[in-house]
């Protein structure tokens, strides 16, 4: 928790340094059309702030679950000594977050800044809790590609400043494919194949596991078959769960499970962990942020794992979901939303502030600018005998597919998603059937709500 | 009164009384020995593998067998690691848990010490009353209600502060009724009469004769309260939003829950649980003997 | 001791002494409920565009209790911790009394050590014992047959998440129970004693009776503890497929007030939930004390 609370030399002086922060931040955001505007709203936010008040320091606060994030504000607060920054790590993440979030927007409560995950943002923005960022950041969606924009933007509002891309990866132990003479699965038929090879060769081996404690990672293998489990027309939801995509996928894992290849253990269990420490995982489908867990995830295997790109329905097709991602948001109880824009805009979207996200976060960037910097010459630790691994990320994120958009109610997804493949694992049912419960769970809370829902 | 009588026979049956112990013939009850030896184990090995598995880095952790300690192993490196994690939060966190459970248990012993004297030694308007509803409230599943009183709290913006699971907290009716027996047999009128001939005010009585009498009871309440409020876990993962004001508990469990940036870090919560646990057994241990913990049962007989 | 000499000239003091309790009560105690009573007759409505311009908390009359009565999922649960309550309960008061019949044994020997060893337990956080026993069922860590006994299987998994419950209060209730017989009256024991009867018929016959209220006491309190299981399945869930965000009433309540922004209906299961565990035990009360009575005691 840092503040430091600098003495003002003068209005014109404070004036000066937040628009040349806010002009730097403009010209590194893109061309040279985008530096004029940015330039312009620069100016236009200084002389706005100059006379904002004489002396004023203006303090935020930022909920942000990240490890890492005290050095990335600490550096903004040394350099704007008018707009101080303090970081709040929140008790629980995820929903658990989201919840409180929307709980507290009712009292005015919550803090100026919030990171929230892409998925979740659409919530966000029908309780109310993330305001339009279009006055403030006017030119940001030349910074991101369409898949990362379509994300953030609803009706033409933009909602958060995107963060990072989380391409789905494929991780194995080079270790074990050598000894048993195999390639990584370029295809998913390839992947099962290897997957009865190993379980074949040692039974206690297996290529990977069902996880039915993340929906995220099932929603990303779906996103990849084409899946779209959410979409619009106007002002109207058609939800599609349980599409033909999404049910390819689904179909394709039972047969592995049944088969008995593939563990049923959630990932993250102690029981994993083991698995994967010692050997009897052999493979990961994840995303791009596994190496910043590998090393408590499975410490005696470094210098074991490759990351190599997902698997994929036709060979050579290299479209991948993501798994993650988190944008900024300005939240409605901030009662200095244009400072809060200017300091989410220079840390998800400057340079500066990626490269310090990059380095101490371990974030692969969504702005596109930002994927050649020099701070990703270097692959992470636990990566370190790979080093192309961020050139590989690059890649796989130039074939990012994500949902076309996402319900406003994921968390209701996302919890009957758990429970239902949690008891098709248990019980050994069918995971079209649990799909079906996950499509009602969805369908009837959006309705009962005042959505205006169609399947 | 039974208090009264039990205060009587209790030194003499915590040192033994009048049993046969420096005799002849000593024949050992072996069914009852053997019945709490496997008790004991029962108890205590599941404790005993913290201290183990405090020993050993997450590596060791998943893939050694569980109960063979990792020598010299990772102990040290488990402490000073979970003591400079992100910034020495645990340290934070120990303090947290030292307001919440200390400050709490003395505001809330105050609170039904001073609640039990005054339904005990005086009738007034809706005393009777008072003490009906401080039965009733008895029943009322406190862990049930964390919910609702974050929904009532968060409605008037207070939640996510150290008042947000403090203030819950300082009420615990059980411990008013424990505090009414006591003080309706602990404190003799008389004596209170006596005070009052002497010029002495209410307060003074309160002050002076009853808290004093009351000793045992708002001991017993304390440390039955801290208890309480040390190991409970879902108010404050309710109430609050700031890894700053967890206690302990609530602290180390958020450790276990990965985020895409932040991998869970089991030797550290380990490493933190064995820092959690062992000052609180000797704690336990030591104050074993002003514990009263026959003035709950005792209450029940009254 | 007289009601004359009890009632004083009038003293504002015991007013005093006893509003910050009863205030305290009616803010933290009475008025949470009564305010989930409120929300739990609400339901959130939206309108208007995609994402909703407007949002309105609307009545909606019994609606989210039919949803929770209509909901199979609510009823499984109920059951459930019912079923965990049958085994924990009962497990926790034998084992209690057992052992503090035991440690209160005539020539019982390793007492001391053994006291302390059953009272270890209950230093250690519900949450922080459940993450601990998860190492010790998992088949890839447990020295207890993991890799044998499916304890996250369906049969087993109600005596698992018990077991956790029992583990952590069975020496509280223990110490309880023991300080209540060291506080019994000698002579009858003595009596006993020198007629020549056992130990055993002793325990069954002189203090089991003399403690029965006690018992009844934990007995009690292991209800209403039962009825609000929450820590054991929360941390056990993470490690198991078998347990679900609304295994356990209590489970559910959380879930939709904090994972599926259902505060409306999360005050309507809660509400549920108060009613039937004050029910439960005032009625469960009743027939304890209805049987108590019928000892003549």
């Amino acid at each position: 928790m840092v503040r430091k609370a600098r003495s003002r030399r003068g209005a014109v002086a404070a004036g000066a340094v937040t628009a040349m922060a806010l002009a730097v931040a403009a010209c590194s955001s893109g061309s040279s059309s985008t530096s004029a505007s940015g330039a312009t709203s620069a100016s236009g936010s200084a002389s706005g702030s100059a006379s904002g008040g004489s002396g004023q320091v203006v303090h935020l606060t930022i909920t942000d679950w990240d490890n890492g994030m005290p050095t990335v504000v600490n550096a903004w607060n040394a350099s704007h000594p008018d707009i101080q920054v303090q970081l709040i790590k929140p008790t629980g993440t995820g929903y658990t977050l989201y919840n409180k979030l929307i709980t507290d927007n009712r009292a005015g409560t919550n803090p100026d800044i919030s990171e929230v995950e892409y998925q979740a943002l659409p919530e966000m923005v029908a309780n109310k809790v993330a305001i339009s960022l279009g006055k403030y950041l006017p030119s940001l969606s030349s910074s991101y590609p369409s898949s990362i924009t379509s994300l953030v933007q609803f009706q033409g509002a933009t909602y958060g400043v995107p963060q990072n891309i989380c391409p789905m990866v494929f991780f194995y132990r080079k270790d074990v494919f050598a000894k048993l003479g195999l390639k990584p699965p370029t295809t998913w038929a390839q992947y099962a194949t290897d997957a009865a090879t190993i379980h074949k060769a040692n039974p206690k081996e297996y290529l990977g596991n069902f996880d039915a404690a993340d929906p995220e990672w099932f929603a990303g293998l779906a996103q990849q078959a084409g899946a779209n489990w959410w979409t619009t027309s106007g002002n109207n939801w058609t939800v599609a769960i349980n599409d033909a995509a999404t049910q390819k996928v689904a179909n394709y894992w039972q047969g592995l499970v049944n088969s008995g290849v593939i563990s049923p253990e959630p990932s993250w269990s102690t029981q994993w962990l083991t698995d994967m420490n010692k050997g009897s995982l052999v493979g990961w489908l994840s995303a791009q942020w596994a190496p910043n867990q590998f090393p408590t995830i499975a410490p005696s295997t470094a210098g074991d794992w490759t990351a190599a790109a997902l698997p994929a329905w036709t060979a050579g097709n290299s479209t991948v979901g993501t798994w993650g991602g988190e944008a900024e948001i300005v939240t409605a109880s901030s009662k200095h939303p244009q400072q809060a824009a200017e300091f989410i805009n220079w840390m998800n979207n400057s340079q500066e502030g990626l490269n310090l996200l990059i380095k101490n976060v371990a974030v692969f960037p969504a702005a596109t600018y930002a994927q050649s910097s020099s701070e990703l010459k270097t692959p992470p630790p636990f990566m370190s005998d790979q080093p192309g691994y961020n050139t590989l990320m690059a890649t796989a994120a130039k074939g990012v597919r994500d949902f076309q958009i996402w319900g406003p109610d994921a968390s209701v997804t996302f919890s009957s998603y758990s429970d239902a493949f949690a008891s098709a694992l248990q019980n050994h049912t069918s995971f079209t059937a649990a799909l079906g419960t996950v499509q009602n769970a969805t369908v009837s809370d959006m309705k009962n709500a005042g959505f205006q829902v169609t399947g | 009164m039974t208090i009264a009588a039990t205060d009587k026979r209790q030194p003499r049956a915590v040192t033994g009384g009048p049993r046969p112990r420096s005799r002849r013939r000593r024949r050992t009850n072996l069914t009852a020995t053997v019945i709490l030896i496997i008790g004991g184990l029962y108890c205590v090995l599941p404790a005993l593998w913290i201290l183990v598995a405090a020993t050993k880095s997450n590596a060791t952790l998943f893939s050694t067998a569980p109960y063979a300690p990792s020598l010299p192993g990772a102990f040290f490196s488990n402490m000073s690691g979970i003591l400079t994690y992100n910034h020495g939060i645990f340290l934070r966190w120990w303090l947290n848990s030292i307001i919440y459970a200390v400050g709490g248990g003395v505001l809330s012993t105050a609170i039904a010490g001073a609640a039990g004297y005054a339904l005990a030694k005086y009738t007034f308007t809706g005393s009777r009353v008072a003490f009906r509803i401080i039965v009733a409230a008895v029943l009322l599943p406190q862990i049930l209600l964390a919910v609702p009183q974050y929904l009532l709290l968060a409605k008037f913006g207070l939640t996510n502060s150290y008042e947000s699971v403090l203030l819950p907290q300082l009420v615990s009716p059980f411990a008013i009724y424990l505090c009414k027996i006591y003080a309706e047999a602990a404190v003799p009128d008389e004596l209170m009469e006596a005070v009052r001939m002497d010029g002495g005010s209410e307060f003074r009585i309160f002050w002076s004769v009853g808290t004093r009498l009351m000793l045992p009871v708002l001991v017993t309440v304390l440390l039955l309260q801290f208890i309480a409020i040390w190991n409970n876990f879902l108010l404050p993962f309710v109430m609050l939003n700031n890894t700053n004001l967890d206690p302990l508990t609530l602290g180390l469990y958020g450790m276990l829950m990965p985020t895409g940036g932040q991998p869970n870090q089991y030797s550290l919560v380990i490493g933190g649980v064995f820092l959690t646990i062992v000052p609180l057994a000797i704690l336990f241990l030591s104050l074993q003997r002003f514990w009263r913990i026959d003035l709950i049962s005792g209450g029940v007989k009254g | 001791m007289t009601i004359a000499g009890r009632k004083k000239r009038s003293s504002k003091l015991p007013v005093l002494l006893v509003a910050p309790a009863l205030v305290l009560l009616a803010l933290f105690t009475f008025a949470p409920a009564g305010y989930a009573v409120y929300l739990s007759l609400m339901k959130l409505h939206i309108t208007g565009g995609l994402l909703g311009t407007s949002s309105t908390q609307v009545f909606a009359g019994l609606g989210n209790y039919t949803d929770t009565f209509k909901d199979p999922e609510f009823w499984h649960s109920l059951g459930r911790m019912l079923l965990i309550a049958v085994i924990g309960v009962p497990a926790t008061v034998i084992l209690a009394t057992l052992f503090a019949l035991c440690l209160d044994a005539n020539a019982a020997r390793l007492t001391t050590v053994t006291r302390l060893a059953i009272f270890l337990p209950y230093a250690v956080p519900g949450v922080i014992a459940s993450i601990l026993w998860g190492f010790l069922y998992l088949p890839a860590t447990s020295p207890i047959g993991g890799s044998v006994i499916n304890y996250f299987g369906n049969r087993l998994i109600f005596f698992t998440v018990a077991n956790v419950a029992v583990w952590g209060v069975v020496g509280f209730n223990t110490v309880v129970l023991y300080t209540a017989l060291r506080a019994l009256p000698r002579d009858v024991r003595q009596a006993a004693e020198i007629d020549g009867a056992s130990e055993l018929q002793i325990a069954l016959h002189v203090k089991l009776p003399q403690i029965a209220p006690a018992i009844a006491m934990i007995a009690l309190f292991s209800v209403i503890g039962a009825l609000q299981l929450f820590n054991e399945p929360t941390a056990l869930k993470p490690l198991t497929n078998a347990i679900t965000s609304t295994w356990v009433p209590l489970m559910r309540v959380y879930s939709d007030a904090f994972v599926n922004n259902n505060i409306y209906g999360g005050a309507a299961s809660a509400f549920t939930l108060l009613v039937m565990t004050v029910a439960l035990t005032v009625g469960g009360g009743a027939v304890v004390t209805r049987l108590l009575g019928r000892q003549g005691k």
